[in-house]
């Protein structure tokens, strides 16, 4: 029979000292009394979630209850919280799940499926009862008096190591509900704050420590410590979470039991088992995700299809059309797909005609997330001889010494989006311009800004007349920026840039 | 972000009255037993275990633009090793100090996302200048107390909890010289101290300059006048804040630039 259980959990399970912690708790009926009050009321302060009121969100539970093969359905409910959370309340079958709204705004279905099957995780597996416990062990700090510290102790450390474990068991299940382990490695991401990639930070989960292993020698005191810190914690043991999830998506205990987990999970990762696939049944799941818009098994099934490898057959056409499915999905590996693209209009292939300036944009665009830099991506361009390697846009340009006013100031009067960079910036006179990664913003006079975007630069190439005594830059027929005053950072990068990626 | 980097000695950022509380707290024997109690019970362990496990590490490869924050911030500060940095999430305006012997810094992160680059350099150089100062210790005693208080000596906890807030009540001087000293942006500085009481826009609103304190002065003039009169004031200071009230901070600033300017 299939399991998501993680080991960790059953071998907490059967210690010794885990049932007598259980045995020595379940004395405390307090907390479980208040569970039923939290039952009886939460359909007085909170949203119901029915089909009629919340059909998006219902459907995804039903289907979550479906993949985890629930017959029965329990009342959920939507909280007015800021956080990304959901918690599950109740005991001897009858349950409320309750979800916060940050979640419903924030998350993505799939991710959205994963909070709730990350629930119902815990209700299948028999979790409630424990968490009830749990949650009144604090108590056992006047148990300790009775039984000893050291004892108390050991039974801490036991709950401790399960309440972990039972963790990683409902994160198995949230990645069944969703049918993906990303999922809930996006939900991590998201109740960490960082789902959204900012200026400033993104997630790159990282691994120094046992993701199995507890602290040495938790006492008493450190024990109940470790509980009040935890409980505070927006996403307890998040990061490890995230490393046995991994590992799971790639064993062969879920590749048998959960295919379509390890089978995705893989075709993101390129999984060398995977990716060399030659038998039918991964084949064929390679086809299905691909076909249903995953742009990891799209891309690998185009590479595949180019290449003619895998006992697939050499099929160009319908190797670009996967390629080119791939580059219109989200994520890392629609990167991929649009630098293969990018590639193949800087060469032209198999019915793509070259096409540099298209090349250009779709290299720099996706060069980083494919882990090449700027300037690698540019030595694409080193064509006919002509090495334009090292004058890249990001050498050319440098860091960006427009300070926060000038930048504010700038995208003002330019009317310049946020989502662009400006790495130089200056105004002589009536005229003031920018030099931003997609092109150049600049204003005559009165008139309204003007956005000159790098492919028309490209294709109205700048000469050496324009630039050599001219009072203007010109692109084409196009003024750019007023040339008179000899060195202004705006023609002079303009210039550089021009003479760095035009062919000569 | 900075071409040249100046360095600071520990005689210009940290505050007199933050060094005069720090030394008094370790003066006391109090301090040496809960050192103790937190060595003993495996604190700082469990503390950075949580942390480590639980919550997104920023590195110089996710987060180019803090980390090169952090490394200028060392520099300015000379702090020999850089620390760590979290982020947690959280939409309240503010960045903390973790750990004790080895502390690292942690960013809420919808505050990363609300400022921008000289902000957040500010910020930052005023947590490396903290830990320099010795403040992530003094942080975690106060975290202990307040976890587990409960299990040390009454009288001990209450010897402790007054010095506690004598060294809490002065930290934030030399935050607040710190997050100065790395941006030189006086208006910056004092919309900082605002930073977790109210909204950045409403903040702004106080149309705070480079050299003076815009709308807010009026405010700022009030409370001085009627802290001259009214003894109360010290009093209500203590019941309601752990911190000093911001024209007090706003006063000790400017008296460090004119100070500085000599």
């Amino acid at each position: 029979m299939r399991s998501f259980v993680h080991p960790l959990e059953t071998k907490s399970r059967n210690l010794p000292i885990f049932n007598k912690a259980i045995k020595t708790l379940s004395g405390i009926a307090a907390d479980i009394a208040a569970e039923n009050v939290y039952l009886s009321t939460a359909n007085r302060r909170y949203f119901p979630v029915t089909e009629e009121l919340f059909p998006r969100l219902y459907g995804i539970y039903r289907n979550a209850l479906d993949a985890l093969e629930f017959k029965t359905e329990f009342p959920m409910f939507i909280s007015n919280e800021y956080k990304i959370e959901a918690s599950t309340s109740g005991g001897s079958d009858s349950y409320v799940i309750t979800i916060s709204s940050g979640a419903v705004d924030r998350l993505n279905d799939e991710e959205l499926a994963a909070l709730i099957g990350r629930e119902l995780g815990h209700i299948g597996c028999g979790h409630m009862q424990y968490k009830q416990l749990f949650k009144a062990v604090k108590n056992i700090a006047g148990i300790a008096g009775k039984i000893g510290k050291a004892a108390a102790a050991g039974m801490l450390s036991a709950l401790i190591s399960w309440n972990k474990a039972s963790e990683f068991t409902a994160d198995r299940a949230g990645a069944v509900a969703a049918g993906s382990v990303q999922a809930v490695i996006g939900l991590i991401a998201a109740q960490n704050g960082i789902k959204e990639k900012s200026t400033y930070i993104d997630f790159d989960p990282y691994k120094d420590i046992d993701s199995e292993e507890l602290p040495e020698n938790i006492g008493f005191l450190g024990g109940m410590v470790f509980l009040e810190m935890m409980e505070e914690t927006s996403c307890q043991y998040g990061i490890t979470r995230i490393d046995e999830l991994k590992k799971w998506a790639s064993s062969s205990e879920c590749r048998a039991d959960y295919p379509q987990i390890y089978y995705r999970y893989a075709s993101l990762t390129y999984n060398e088992t995977f990716f060399n696939a030659t038998d039918s049944e991964q084949l064929y799941n390679m086809h299905c995700y691909a076909d249903n818009g995953d742009p990891g098994a799209a891309y690998s099934l185009g590479m595949l299809y180019l290449s003619g490898k895998n006992g697939l057959p050499e099929n160009i056409p319908v190797g670009l059309e996967y390629i080119k499915s791939a580059a219109l999905g989200e994520g890392k590996k629609a990167f991929y797909a649009i630098y293969a693209i990018g590639i193949f209009y800087r060469d032209g292939f198999n019915g793509i005609a070259q096409n540099l300036n298209s090349a250009w944009h779709m290299i720099s665009y996706s060069a980083e997330t494919c882990g090449r830099s700027a300037s690698d991506a540019l030595k694409c361009f080193a064509y006919d001889g002509t090495k334009l390697s090292l004058n890249t846009f990001e050498k050319v340009c440098g860091k960006t010494d427009v300070t926060a006013e000038a930048d504010e100031k700038f995208r003002r009067l330019l009317w310049i989006p946020k989502s662009e960079q400006i790495y130089r910036a200056d105004s002589i006179g009536k005229y003031a311009a920018a030099i931003c990664l997609s092109g150049i913003f600049r204003k005559e006079e009165a008139g309204l800004p003007l956005f000159i975007p790098w492919e028309y630069i490209l294709e109205n190439c700048l000469s050496a007349e324009y630039y050599n005594g001219a009072d203007f830059l010109y692109a084409g027929k196009t003024r750019i920026y007023p040339m008179e005053r000899g060195d202004t950072a705006v023609s002079k990068t303009a210039v550089k840039i021009m003479q760095s990626l035009i062919k000569k | 972000m900075l071409d040249n980097i100046v360095f600071f000695s520990e005689d210009v950022f940290i505050d007199s009255r933050d060094k005069a509380a720090i030394d008094a707290l370790y003066n006391n024997d109090a301090s040496k037993t809960i050192l103790k109690f937190i060595s003993d019970n495996g604190l700082e362990g469990i503390y950075e275990y949580i942390y480590k496990s639980s919550y997104a590490r920023l590195t110089e490869n996710t987060s180019p633009v803090i980390f090169e924050c952090l490394k200028n911030s060392c520099e300015m500060f000379a702090l020999d090793s850089i620390p760590e940095i979290y982020a947690e999430f959280s939409y309240e305006n503010t960045a903390s100090l973790g750990g004790m012997n080895k502390p690292f810094i942690t960013l809420n992160t919808e505050y990363i996302r609300t400022v921008d680059k000289k902000t957040l350099l500010g910020i930052i150089a005023s947590k490396i200048a903290e830990i320099k100062a010795g403040h992530a210790q003094v942080r975690f005693m106060m975290w202990v107390l307040e976890m587990v208080g409960q299990y040390i000596p009454a009288l001990l906890s209450k010897i402790l909890t007054a010095a506690l807030d004598e060294c809490e009540k002065n930290m934030v001087y030399t935050s607040d010289r710190a997050f100065y000293l790395a941006t030189r942006n006086y208006g910056l500085t004092v919309q900082q101290m605002f930073g977790n009481k109210i909204s950045k826009e409403m903040a702004d609103r106080f149309c705070i300059t480079d050299n003076k304190c815009g709308e807010y002065c009026f405010q700022y003039d009030d409370f001085f006048e009627y802290k001259n009169n009214h003894s109360e004031l010290h009093m209500l200071q203590s019941i309601l804040s752990s911190q000093p009230f911001i024209p007090v901070r706003i006063e000790r600033l400017n008296a460090f630039i004119e100070e500085e300017a000599i």
